[in-house]
């Protein structure tokens, strides 16, 4: 029992040591570049190539990085909550923010659902006929 | 002096949300929109300012970052399985992010919403973590971008899947990238209760619709506004 506590705990700061420092890598490389992308975006993608390429092994982080994703969206109430002092704007704004959200956003889901499963559709087809002449697979 | 005291009390209606959630499985249950109604409701009633209440709570929002830098994980995983879609993948989603950030600042701005107002919905289909970043960058308010977020989540999370159905996609793989470059986490939850393969797909999409709008909404929004 000890033996296992010992290691969640260990597992949880090694976790802890591979994102931040993976962070604070993104944090400098985001300023040098001009800030092109936020330094967390730039952190993630550090991490994955480190994973990638096996610079770290997946057990240093995974436990903690799950917690991460899990407790993810409880993350973003205090900033949300940033709306009472806003709330004239929203209540203002909020008939033109359903109505903008709701449209654009089932207009996306359909476009890209459609796009990607055509895509898919006719790299299938292709994948079928090997033989057929390349452009006239149909 | 009872400051101290939001901290606690947001991380247990969260928790008790959650549960809620899980007991009736009813996706518009969702545990953000019940604390942050809770929360909302009981600031302005007794009058408490978002100083007060941020000044331990505050704490919270500065875990966002690191959380962001945790997605790389299962993004590694992802990868590892479908990395000979990668490109097509990629570019459907570059092409998503355009169309979004065009619709979504097009529309606002027909429908009668002031430029700040536009610029903050601009980024409304990405995680809220990465959202509220772009926001800043392209001169929105990222409290605004954070409802945004939440309402294109639930858009998605409720409607997605039949609407989905009724235009004829029924590829497991196009519904999860669908979900996921549209309505980040809350439509990818939601597709993943459909299969393994929709959620994987999902997953993905999220990471990139959010790297890919992180770098092209500077370039986009300013062309409206």
């Amino acid at each position: 029992m000890r033996k296992f506590q010992k290691s969640v705990v260990l597992e949880m700061a090694s976790g802890l040591a591979v994102i931040y420092a993976a962070l604070w890598a993104g944090r400098w490389l985001s300023e040098i570049s001009g800030n092109l992308l936020p330094a967390s975006i730039v952190g993630m993608l550090l991490l994955t190539i480190a994973l990638q390429f096996r610079w770290i092994k997946l057990a240093w982080v995974e436990r903690t990085a799950n917690q991460f994703v899990r407790w993810m969206s409880l993350l973003f109430v205090p900033i949300s909550i940033g709306l009472v002092e806003h709330i004239e704007t929203l209540l203002q704004a909020l008939p033109a923010m359903l109505l903008t959200c709701a449209l654009a956003t089932l207009i996306l889901l359909v476009v890209v659902g459609k796009a990607y499963q055509h895509w898919e559709h006719k790299h299938e087809l292709k994948a079928t006929q090997p033989q057929s002449v390349d452009g006239e697979a149909k | 002096m009872v400051n101290f005291l939001y901290l606690p009390l947001t991380i247990g209606l969260f928790i008790a949300a959650k549960h809620l959630q899980q007991r009736f499985s009813v996706t518009w249950l969702n545990p953000v929109l019940i604390t942050l109604s809770i929360l909302v409701v009981s600031l302005l009633a007794l009058d408490i300012s978002f100083d007060d209440y941020n000044q331990y709570s505050g704490w919270l929002s500065k875990l966002l970052e690191p959380a962001v830098v945790a997605l790389g994980v299962p993004l590694y995983k992802q990868l590892y399985d479908i990395k000979a879609e990668l490109p097509r993948i990629a570019i459907t989603i570059v092409v998503a992010a355009v169309v979004a950030i065009a619709t979504t600042v097009g529309l606002a701005l027909v429908v009668g919403a002031s430029p700040e107002i536009a610029a903050s919905l601009a980024p409304k289909s990405v995680t809220t973590p990465i959202a509220v970043l772009i926001s800043e960058q392209v001169a929105g308010e990222p409290a605004l971008t954070a409802i945004a977020v939440l309402i294109t989540g639930l858009v998605g999370a409720v409607v997605g899947i039949p609407v989905l159905k009724l235009c004829g996609v029924h590829s497991s793989k196009a519904q999860g990238i669908a979900m996921g470059t549209a309505c980040h986490a809350l439509g990818t939850a939601r597709i993943a209760e459909e299969g393994h393969q929709q959620g994987a797909y999902g997953a993905l999409a999220l990471v990139l619709s959010a790297t890919f709008s992180a770098m092209l909404c500077p370039l986009i929004v300013p062309l409206f506004t």
